[in-house]
């Protein structure tokens, strides 16, 4: 019968029509989401793209600066050695006690200076804080015009970080 | 639309394919090319009687309304299908039809006849009516429609889609050639003649067609009897693709496939359930639209998946190879610790006396210092200055206040207190000088 077979036309092409639609709409849903998924990892990229930049001027900034990884044993003694030589070459003392903050070790030495002239100043703490390992950084500084002539103290933090792992 | 349009007479049959645009046709074969099938029957015997019933709007209610008024008419226990067109409203409440009825074995000999199937005929009806459509583009007036052809004279007597008088005759076979013509002219004399006088019918159009157009002798009798030039319907009018001399033979399938479903004679259950498959058809080639739609979008989403997937599963192969290479080159905690370095290296040059040195080097110009002192911690740096500077003049004395002024403004990055002792005695300048600043 004609009539049943259009029905039965007529039904298939709801439930073609139901089935597609919903095909549809879950791979526009899963399409959404993978779209989300590509942009997050587009700025993962881009994180990583950058990262790679700061690793790279890392690298060159640290061999040129040729900083040396330490182990706290070897950071310990590094610390150390240098506020030993402080101490004697300029009858310093020890202003703070060895301490170890996270990765760190470090030292505060206070000592007098006395500069034949600006010049001389200069040149001593330049070379104070161009050393890298350890670290020399001038937290107390002061000046005085003596009759006998300019008399500086200094308190520095000898500073050194350490790894583990080498 | 394509339709298979067939007259079917007593001895003859007649049809042809034609694509139906709206009133026009045009000719595809005189084979059977689609499965449409347009059919009008010979029936002499056609029942032709008015009846007035109630005013119903329900096409069943109305038919049942009408076989019953017109039983009377009807053969006991056979069924009919009826056409029926309204006349006039006698009342409010009885409403006059013009009725025609033929019995429903004819539809059912004919389609047999013919091969088909109820659902393979779109439309049933008898021949007379197949005359209605031409009738309707001669004249918008009464028209007077006589066809014949080799077994048969027809006559319509119809103002635009509406019968208003049909007879059919039966040419009897003794009837000769030589005698055909005084043949044509009595059934036309007698059919005329009735319709103008009996039933009162205003003719103003009258049209010769089939067999008869092509005899000249009965042409002019027709005009001398009625004062009317005959028409004979052209071809280019009704069809496309066919001669003259075609349409004359073929006329009645013609006629038959311009017709409209008010002609339609097919049992009404039949009709009913043609109704449901036509709409159900539409709805499903709508749906099949919309599927067809759907399928396109949702294949399009699925390539966009697929190149998704083959973009993430890149990036996230480039992305690990990247994070592999990178942790390779610097693991995370040697990174941590030449990060510590050069941040304690940074500190060290942000606090280190000689680049505070640099910074107030235009106070270190014209103060005579006697002392300075600068204390740093992680977060501030406080930098105090003692000086005493001695002059010759007190205009000299001035001129470095404003001076000190002046630079001391340039040095907006610090928090600036200042304490001087001004003797102007003894033109001399104590000066004490605070700056503080907080770090990064």
């Amino acid at each position: 019968m004609s009539l049943t077979r259009d029905y039965l036309l007529y039904i298939l092409a709801v439930l073609t029509a139901i089935a597609v639609i919903t095909a549809y709409t879950t791979i526009n849903h899963i399409n959404k989401n993978l779209n989300n998924n590509l942009i997050t990892l587009e700025r993962k990229e881009k994180k990583l793209k950058l990262l790679e930049l700061q690793y790279r001027n890392l690298k060159e900034t640290v061999e040129k600066l040729g900083i040396k990884v330490l182990t706290s044993k070897e950071a310990i003694e590094s610390v150390l050695s240098a506020a030993d030589r402080l101490v004697k070459m300029y009858d310093g003392r020890i202003i703070r006690p060895l301490e170890k903050e996270d990765n760190l070790y470090s030292i505060t030495v206070g000592f007098d200076y006395y500069p034949d002239s600006a010049e001389d100043l200069y040149r001593f703490i330049s070379r104070l804080e161009s050393s890298v390992s350890p670290i020399f950084t001038v937290e107390r500084f002061e000046l005085l015009q003596e009759e006998y002539g300019t008399v500086t103290h200094l308190e520095v933090k000898i500073s050194q970080p350490f790894t583990e792992g080498k | 639309m394509k339709i298979y349009s067939v007259s079917l007479g007593s001895r003859i049959r007649k049809g042809l394919t034609v694509k139906r645009q709206k009133d026009w046709l045009r000719y595809v074969s005189f084979d059977r090319k689609s499965n449409n099938l347009y059919l009008s029957a010979f029936y002499p015997e056609i029942i032709y009687t008015t009846a007035s019933v109630p005013p119903v709007e329900d096409v069943e209610t109305l038919e049942f309304l009408i076989k019953t008024r017109i039983s009377g008419l009807l053969e006991e226990g056979k069924e009919y299908s009826i056409l029926y067109f309204k006349k006039e409203e006698i009342s409010e409440t009885e409403v006059l039809y013009e009725v025609y009825a033929v019995p429903e074995e004819l539809y059912y000999s004919s389609i047999s006849d013919t091969n088909s199937t109820p659902e393979n005929t779109g439309l049933f009806t008898v021949d007379v009516f197949a005359l209605i459509p031409v009738s309707e583009k001669v004249s918008s007036d009464v028209v007077f429609h006589f066809y014949t052809d080799e077994e048969k004279i027809l006559v319509t007597v119809s103002k635009e889609k509406t019968p208003l008088y049909t007879r059919a005759v039966q040419i009897p076979e003794s009837i000769g050639e030589e005698n055909l013509t005084n043949f044509y002219y009595e059934n036309f004399n007698l059919t005329y003649m009735f319709a103008y006088q009996n039933k009162r019918l205003d003719i103003s159009s009258i049209v010769i067609s089939g067999k008869a157009s092509g005899d000249g002798e009965f042409l002019s009798l027709v005009e001398n009897l009625s004062g009317l030039k005959p028409v004979i319907p052209e071809a280019k009018d009704y069809i496309g693709g066919l001669s003259q001399e075609d349409f004359m033979e073929f006329l009645l399938p013609v006629g038959t496939a311009l017709l409209d479903e008010n002609f339609d004679l097919t049992p009404l259950r039949y009709r009913k359930s043609r109704a449901v498959s036509k709409i159900s058809r539409r709805f499903a080639a709508i749906l099949g639209i919309i599927t067809a739609a759907a399928l396109f979008g949702t294949w399009s989403a699925y390539s966009k998946m697929k190149e998704l997937e083959n973009k993430i599963q890149h990036l996230t192969t480039r992305i690990s190879a990247k994070e592999k290479r990178l942790l390779s080159d610097i693991p995370p905690d040697r990174a941590r610790y030449y990060t510590s370095v050069l941040e304690l290296k940074k500190q060290t040059y942000d606090i280190s006396p000689l680049t505070v040195f640099k910074k107030i080097y235009p106070l270190m110009e014209i103060i005579e210092e006697n002392q300075i002192k600068i204390y740093s911690d992680r977060k501030s740096q406080r930098i105090e200055i003692t000086g005493e500077n001695r002059f010759d003049s007190l205009s000299r004395m001035v001129a470095f206040q404003e001076e000190l002024n002046n630079r001391l403004k340039q040095l907006s990055q610090f928090k600036i207190t200042r304490k001087m002792n001004i003797d102007e005695n003894n033109y001399t300048v104590k000066t004490y000088l605070v700056l503080e600043r907080k770090l990064n």
